[in-house]
Order: structure tokens, then C-alpha cells, then sequence
């Protein structure tokens, strides 16, 4: 309701003299950053924005740093000190809920300082119960004892350090410690002697520190054999990873489930009938989901060397078992992309380049490409329609859509980012493209707003940008179901950050 | 069956003849247009005044900024922002007169507007133009009230309080001594950005206890041109303290039920989804501490303060005696009544004008207007939602500033979808 009074009495507080305007901005310091927060379900939790408020002597500056909420209101604001060398801080919400800050530096002022004796700043850790900010440790394990880990040493320390370890006694003790979201811990760790790793472990610890089990591996290993585990998923029941066998060059790939609860193998089974490439591509992919009942894994496939498709790796929960299945650009797609080639190439040099892929609750999964056509000697990087591929539970193709964009030139990619909707169910994904209105002829920018949802495919287009109407919009990440949009309007009541559902 | 319809329609015409009352005229082009064309005349009038009396330099500033502030304000007319309506008019020029005829002090050039909105507020412009919402008249309880505010605004431009505010800016902006601190804040190395803040804060504080001193100072001669005219004087002090009391609109809490009294509907079920409300428990917004005071940047002291302080000057003040509000008044307030919720359509405040509608209609007022009203905003809602510009004109969620009730409100208005929008926009349209 005080809006519109407000909106009176700002009309003379307009005229704010040059003088107050300036200190408004001194005051407010150098904007660094604008970040959403996660929390440890991947929800989206808040924003942290970072101001640098300049340096206070000749090795330190501060930051100030505001908290908002996933509605964009103020939860918590304070300022703090950090050494000159760093430029921003990246913020995330750990197991106990507080916030996180990692530094990152500047490599311009790191060289001045000069490798030998730059110290890696700590991160920082803000208790969001009392708004108290300390430095950061994190935990380690050591000597069968978790403890806070060191402070950072300085580079020429720490190689002094690592030197004198391996002469003592041959190799480095190595080990890493996650915690889980229950609270509970698990330590790798592994003999470090250079060029291979040895006496692998993996331990799993209760909230108290007790260990409830280990599993050992990669007992026998050398410069040309070994074992590498790779974990995928622990829940309430099971230990997830492939471990991955390299003996006289050949390699084997497995899953292996451990009871959760006793470390007891339930399950060794052998992942083949593929290409290797692509159980390797699946194995290091970085697009993985993990629900209740399954896993899923999106990985490229490969006939030999050479890009051919996409596959999917599903494990069954309830059995152990693992399926791989491929969608062939060739035998799958051609039909719905008719210029589509064996290895993903379309008309006019350009190919399907992978945007994202959504790894559904029911196993389906829906794949994002952009038309792409890389930089050559004479030419920028191009990019045109979006293609997106839709798959049943079984991950044989259900549609394709391509949907029609100019083609722009210079930049690598129109696509912004995606979100999962409704419990995994469905997804959201986001694009821009810059058109031609056909009755005015102005170029606008449009955001394509794209759902799927059990199955169908809807398109929303959204204008973010007027040279008329005198506005820009920016999109960007918001809580789930909603986008946030950043408006810069000539209208001043108008100009504003909106938080809007999104209509499926 | 016969007398049942006779009935029914007499019952019909009459709320149509009795909301007909309340219409308000606006074809008003030719009322703005005279008003434009007489603001432009004051504001050449006070040109010529403020130049002979400052220096070339500070006139120079103070012109630019009345001009910029002058079409602003132009523009709100041409918007359609006020009320040309004879009857909310003519009411605010009686008390305007009755100043002017009892107090020599009160300038004669000066005149008054009736703003649509639906606060309860008013505000003195620097050409002499007084503004008061029509909320005034929707919350305050007679003309006596009314004239209290008036007399308070009427004070500013007497002691030139708008001017007055604008030539410390100025001269601020001017001073070779500010001039000098905030370059040697430029240059510093080291704390520059604190010092900077340090200095910004000091001004605007400065800048808000100038401004609280005015409003002391309205307060006290306010009440000295009150005492003068037929209005009850002693109704300052409640005016004040009602001013406070609906400082925001917030009609009475909402009860759940009414959710669903109005929203099962025959093709669309109420959904027992549509009032979740959202899980903010995990942010703890008692540690959040503003950098600035609030209180210390506020234009106007707290009303206790101001009711403390006016009765510290005037000690007849404790005594209190309300009269009734008259004939005439009683039309004025039932006029602005009905036109809250078509205001704050006006203004897209379409959320309030929803919770209002709900609020009216849970206290059995005017139902099937405030019906209509309804599906008129929720029409709004829909293009808004569809167009995804819905949080221009509907709150999010604020947990720390928000009551319950309208928390559950905007939970209920953000969780339903698009076509059930639709729906309830079309069905109170019907």
C-alpha cells in the first residue's frame, strides 16, 4: 500500500544531490557477486551477494556479504576480512547448515607475492545461527583420528613437507573425508607413491566417529595395474560405485553394492557389452541422478573413437542389476532428424552439441543439444535451433523436437539453465534467441520457456528485451517451479527484481 | 412467488442506485487540463519568488529540481492519479477555505487535490498545492480529522518546509566544506568505502532530523490554525493517532474459511494444496541488523513522539471529545469506500484489492460488488500471470514483515495455476 505514497515522495528525493550520489556508491563498495545457495537436497536455499568494501591496510581487504532467502528477503548481512589476494568468495550451505565461503584469488596479486611463498587462503565459515564468521578447516583423517584439518601452508612449505614424507617412508598417506547428509562420514584413503596409487580404503564412520566398516582394494598395484573406484550413490541400504580394473591394459568394469550397514558385498556384477569408451564416458559422467528405486547415469557412446550416440546406465536397486542401452544417431535419430550423420553431424558443418540431459524419476531422459558449428580460420563459432530429444523409461526415443532459433554468431551457446519440477517428475528448461518481430522488424531477445511434463512438450516465449518499450530482463535460477527475472526499465516502478511462477 | 420478485428487484435497483451514488465522474479531461494549466501559473509564481531571494547558484538548482519534480507531478495528473470528483473536492476546498478565511497567515493562491490513493495520507507541494488521499476520508472518522491533517500540511508550506528541505540539499551539494570531505574520502587508500558509508550516514541523518523537526513544527502551528476555524480542535491528537493506527491498509485478518466460500467453485473444486504455505523456518531473521536506522533517516518522527510533544505545548490536548461525523461526511466516507478497491485496481495493487474484496465479503459488505471486483482482479491476475509480471502487482512471501493472514493469502494466490486463474476470473466475471 506505501507503495504508491512512496512513489510521490521519491519524486524529490530524485533531485539527490551529485555529492550523496557519490558516496551512495563509495559506501555500498565494488559489487562481486550474486549466487544461489543450495541446500543439501539440491533445493535452492537463498542467494549470497559479496561486495568488496576496499582494502583496509596493505595486505587485507573486506567484504561485506548479504544473505536473501529463496524469495529474495534479507536474512543476514555482516562484513568481514580477508587478505588482499582475493577477489571473491563462492558460497555454499553444509551439512550443518551453515555457509561456506571458498576463496578464490587473484592470480594477478598471487604472482606478485610469488608462487614459492603463496599461502592458499582458508575458506571461511559463516554460522547462519548467530551470524558469526570464523575461518574454515574442514575435517581430515589422520593416524585413525578425524581432526580439524591444518591451516593452508605456503606452496614451498608443503613441498618440503611432501618431500620429507616420501623419504621417510616411500609414499604419502592420502586420505579425503565427505560427509554424508546423515551425518555419517566416509574417509578414502590410499598410499600416494608418485605414479600410481596403492592400499586403497574406504571407510564408512557413524555420526560419532566410529567406523563401521572398510572396504580395502587395489592391493596389487603398480605403475600398469590397478584399481579405481568411483562412488555413485549411498543410501539408507547400500554403498554404490564402479570400480574400474586395469590389468596389462585392460580394463573391466564393475558395479559393486556393499551393505550399508555392515560393509557386507551384495552385489559384484560386470559392466560389458558396450564399447569401452563408452563405459568410461558413463563412468566419469557428471550427469547422474539417483532416486529411491534407481540410478541413472548419462554418458556419450562410442564405436570405437567415434561419437555415435547417447547411452544410459540404469541400476535396479532392488536387484543390483546394471542395463546399458544406447540411442544411435544413425539407427535412433536419422528418422526424426533427417540431415543427422552416424557421428551426430547436421547440414552445413554444424553438429549436435550437448546442452544437458534430464535423468526423469520414471528412467526417462530428455536431451538438450544446440546446433553448433565450432570457430574456424575464417569463421566465428555459430549456433541455430535447439534439438531436443525425448526418451521413454526404456530410453527408446518417444519424440524430437527441433525448435527453430536464429543463428547467432560469436557465442557459444543461447542455452541458460534447466530445473527439475514436481519430485524429479518433470523438468524445466530455459534458452534465449534474439528476434526479428515480424510486424515491427525490431530485434528483440525472447526467452523460451520449455517444460516437460509426463511426456508433453510446452513452449511458453517470454520478450526480455524492448528497444521500444525501453526494457531488459534477465533470467535467472530461482526456487523451484518459479524463475527469477531482473528488470531494468525506464519505468521506474517497473525496475525491479520479479520472482514469478512459472505456468505448467 | 410475485412479492418474492417484486422484492428481489427492489432490493436489486436499490444496491445499483445506491452504488451509482458512489460511481465517481471521471470525465475529467477539462478539470485536468484547468488544474494543469493554474499548476503551471503557481509553479512560475514560486519560480519568480525563489529566484529573488537566493543566489544565482542555488536558484539555478532549486529551479531544475522543482521543474523535474513539476512534470512528474504533471504526469501524475495526465495518469489520471486524482480524483476531480465535485464531491471529494468540494469538502477538502470548505476546509481549505475555512483556513483561509480564519488565518491571514495561509496564502491565498493555494489549492487542493484528492488523490486516488487509498492511504491514509496527504502531502504539502512546493507550489503550494495540497494533496490528501482519498483514504483520508475512508479512514479518518469525521471533517474535523480531516482539517487536522489539512492544517498540519497547510503549516509546511506556511513555514516553507518543501523549500526549505531542497535548499539544505543544495546547499549541502554547494558547501566547499562537504566538497572538500568527500574528495578526501575519494582519495583515501586504505577504508575508503567505511569512511564513505560514515559520511553518507551522517548526511542522512541530518537530512532526517530536519525533517522530523518540521513535522514537529507542522504539528504545533497546525493545531494553532485548527483552533481558529469552526473544526473541533481537539481532534488533532486522534487524528494523529488513527494516522498511526492505519499507517498501511490492513483490513482485519482473513479466516481460512472464506477461501473456500468463495473458491469452491462448480467446474473447479477448492484444492486444499491451494493453502500450503511455504517453509521458511529455516532462516532466522532476528540476527539481520540494517546498517542504517530506520528511524534515524525517517521523514516523520514516530506518532507518539508527535502526540507527546503536541501535548507537552498544548496540555488541553488530554482531554479528548470526538463529534459525530455530519450528513455530508458520512456520503464523503461511504464514496471513498467504494472506491478503495477500484483505486487500487487502479494502481495495480491487484493482490490488496483481492484481499480486500475477501475481507468485505467475509464481513457480508457489499457481496456481490465486491464479487465482481473480484473477478475484475483476477483478470488482472491472469494476463499478469500469463505474461509472467505477476509479482509487479502481487507481494511474494515476507516472512518478517507480514502477518499470517496475509502470508496465508499470498501462499493461496501463488499456488494457484494458471487456468484455475482463469477460471475464477471468468466465473466472478460471469
Amino acid at each position: 500500500m506505501k507503495k504508491t505514497l512512496i512513489l510521490f515522495i521519491s519524486i524529490l528525493s530524485l533531485s539527490i544531490h551529485a555529492q550523496m550520489k557519490d558516496l551512495a556508491e563509495l559506501a555500498s563498495g565494488e559489487f562481486v557477486t550474486f549466487e544461489p545457495v543450495f541446500d543439501n537436497d539440491e533445493k535452492l536455499f537463498g542467494y549470497f551477494t559479496l561486495f568488496n568494501q576496499g582494502e583496509i591496510n596493505d595486505k587485507t581487504r573486506k567484504f561485506e556479504y548479504v544473505l536473501l532467502d529463496k524469495n529474495l528477503n534479507k536474512v543476514s548481512s555482516n562484513t568481514f576480512e580477508a587478505e588482499k589476494i582475493l577477489y571473491r568468495y563462492s558460497a555454499y550451505l553444509d551439512i550443518n547448515k551453515d555457509l561456506i565461503l571458498a576463496p578464490y584469488v587473484d592470480i594477478h596479486e598471487m604472482s606478485i607475492w610469488g608462487i614459492g611463498k603463496f599461502t592458499y587462503p582458508e575458506y571461511k565459515k559463516i554460522d547462519l545461527k548467530n551470524n558469526k564468521i570464523t575461518v574454515y578447516y574442514g575435517k581430515c583423517y589422520e593416524n585413525n583420528t578425524f581432526l580439524n584439518c591444518e591451516p593452508n601452508k605456503s606452496w614451498r612449505d608443503s613441498k618440503k613437507d611432501i618431500k620429507a614424507e616420501r623419504k621417510a617412508k616411500g609414499y604419502l598417506d592420502n586420505a579425503s573425508v565427505s560427509i554424508l547428509k546423515n551425518g555419517k562420514l566416509i574417509v578414502s584413503q590410499f598410499k600416494n607413491y608418485e605414479k600410481y596409487v596403492k592400499d586403497n580404503v574406504i571407510m564408512y564412520f557413524d555420526e560419532n566417529e566410529k567406523m563401521i566398516w572398510k572396504y580395502e582394494y587395489n592391493k596389487f598395484a603398480d605403475k600398469k595395474n590397478g584399481e579405481f573406484i568411483r562412488i555413485i550413490d549411498i543410501d539408507d541400504n547400500a554403498f554404490y560405485a564402479i570400480k574400474i580394473t586395469t590389468i596389462n591394459k585392460k580394463k573391466t568394469y564393475k558395479l559393486i553394492v556393499l551393505d550399508i550397514n555392515t560393509g557386507k558385498l551384495l552385489a559384484e556384477n560386470l559392466i560389458n557389452s558396450i564399447s569401452e569408451k563408452t563405459i568410461e564416458s558413463l563412468t566419469y559422467s557428471n550427469k547422474f541422478k539417483m532416486y529411491d528405486d534407481k540410478i541413472i547415469i548419462f554418458g556419450r557412446s562410442f564405436d570405437d573413437d567415434k561419437l555415435n550416440g547417447y547411452a544410459r546406465l540404469l541400476i535396479d536397486k532392488k536387484t543390483y542389476t546394471v542395463t546399458v542401452n544406447t540411442l544411435f544417431y544413425k539407427e535412433d535419430l536419422k528418422q526424426y532428424i533427417p540431415k543427422l550423420d552416424k557421428n551426430g553431424g547436421v547440414e552445413s558443418g554444424y553438429n549436435l552439441n550437448l546442452k544437458d540431459a534430464f535423468l526423469l524419476k520414471d528412467g526417462s531422459v530428455a536431451i538438450l543439444n544446440e546446433k553448433f558449428k565450432p570457430e574456424g580460420q575464417y569463421n566465428k563459432m555459430k549456433t541455430t535451433d535447439m534439438v531436443y530429444i525425448y526418451t521413454d523409461e526404456d530410453f527408446k526415443v518417444k519424440d524430437v523436437k527441433t525448435l527453430e532459433k536464429e543463428k547467432s554468431k560469436g557465442q557459444y551457446t543461447d542455452y541458460l539453465y534447466s530445473q527439475y519440477l514436481n519430485n524429479d517428475e518433470n523438468v524445466v528448461f530455459f534458452y534465449k534467441d534474439f528476434q526479428k518481430d515480424d510486424e515491427t522488424k525490431d530485434k528483440n531477445w525472447i526467452l523460451f520457456i520449455n517444460t516437460l511434463l509426463k511426456g508433453e512438450f510446452k513452449q511458453e516465449q517470454l520478450i526480455i528485451s524492448s528497444k521500444n518499450d525501453k526494457f531488459i530482463i534477465h533470467p535467472y535460477i530461482a526456487k523451484e517451479g518459479y524463475i527469477l527475472l531482473r528488470e531494468f526499465n525506464e519505468k521506474e516502478k517497473y525496475n525491479q527484481i520479479r520472482l514469478e511462477k512459472l505456468n505448467y | 412467488m410475485r412479492n418474492f420478485v417484486i422484492i428481489l428487484i427492489f432490493l436489486f435497483q436499490n444496491i445499483i442506485s445506491a452504488q451509482e451514488n458512489f460511481v465517481i465522474d471521471t470525465t475529467d479531461f477539462v478539470k485536468r487540463k484547468s488544474f494543469l494549466k493554474e499548476f503551471d501559473q503557481s509553479n512560475l509564481i514560486l519560480l519568480k519568488n525563489l529566484e529573488t531571494k537566493n543566489e544565482r547558484k542555488i536558484f539555478k538548482n532549486l529551479k531544475k529540481n522543482l521543474e523535474e519534480f513539476k512534470n512528474e507531478f504533471s504526469t501524475q495528473i495526465n495518469e489520471k492519479n486524482f480524483h476531480f470528483d465535485e464531491r471529494l473536492l468540494g469538502m477538502a476546498n470548505e476546509i481549505l477555505e475555512e483556513f483561509k478565511n480564519k488565518n491571514p497567515e495561509v496564502p491565498k493562491y493555494t489549492k487542493i487535490l484528492v488523490s486516488k490513493n487509498p492511504s491514509v495520507n496527504a502531502y504539502c507541494i512546493p507550489d503550494g498545492t495540497f494533496v490528501i488521499n482519498i483514504g483520508l476520508y475512508y479512514w479518518l472518522d469525521n471533517e474535523d480529522q480531516v482539517a487536522s491533517v489539512i492544517a498540519h500540511e497547510i503549516s509546511h508550506k506556511i513555514l516553507e518546509h518543501p523549500i526549505k528541505t531542497q535548499l539544505k540539499r543544495i546547499n549541502d551539494d554547494l558547501n566547499e566544506t562537504n566538497k572538500k570531505l568527500v574528495r578526501e574520502v575519494k582519495k583515501q587508500k586504505y577504508n575508503k568505502t567505511e569512511k564513505a558509508f560514515d559520511l553518507f550516514k551522517k548526511n542522512l541523518y541530518a537530512t532526517g532530523e530536519l525533517r522530523r523537526k518540521h513535522e514537529y513544527e507542522a504539528d504545533s502551528l497546525g493545531y494553532l490554525l485548527l483552533k481558529r476555524t469552526k473544526y473541533n480542535k481537539l481532534e488533532f491528537k486522534e487524528t494523529l493517532k488513527l494516522m498511526e493506527k492505519y499507517d498501511t491498509i490492513q483490513p482485519k485478518g482473513l479466516t481460512n474459511s472464506i477461501y473456500k466460500k468463495m473458491f469452491d467453485l462448480p467446474n473447479l473444486s477448492f484444492k486444499e494444496d491451494w493453502m500450503k504455505i511455504e517453509d521458511f523456518s529455516s532462516y532466522d531473521y532476528s540476527l539481520l541488523k540494517e546498517k542504517i536506522n530506520k528511524d534515524s533517516i525517517a521523514s516523520h518522527p514516530e506518532m507518539d513522539e508527535r502526540i507527546k510533544k503536541l501535548v507537552e505545548n498544548f496540555p488541553e490536548l488530554n482531554d479528548s471529545k470526538s463529534n459525530k461525523p455530519s450528513e455530508e461526511y458520512i456520503k464523503i466516507k461511504e464514496i471513498a469506500y467504494y472506491n478503495i478497491v477500484p483505486n487500487l485496481i487502479f494502481f495495480e495493487d491487484y493482490g490488496y484489492a483481492i484481499y480486500l474484496c475477501l475481507s468485505r465479503i467475509e464481513n457480508e459488505k457489499d457481496i456481490e460488488l465486491h464479487k465482481k471486483q473480484l473477478g475484475e482482479a483476477f483478470q488482472k491476475v491472469y494476463q499478469a500471470r500469463k505474461d509472467y509480471k505477476l509479482n509487479r502487482y502481487l507481494d511474494r512471501i515476507d516472512p518478517k514483515d507480514q502477518t499470517e493472514s496475509y502470508m496465508q493469502f499470498l501462499s493461496f494466490m501463488w499456488n494457484l495455476k494458471l487456468d484455475e486463474i482463469k477460471y475464477i476470473s471468468e466465473y466472478y466475471n460471469k
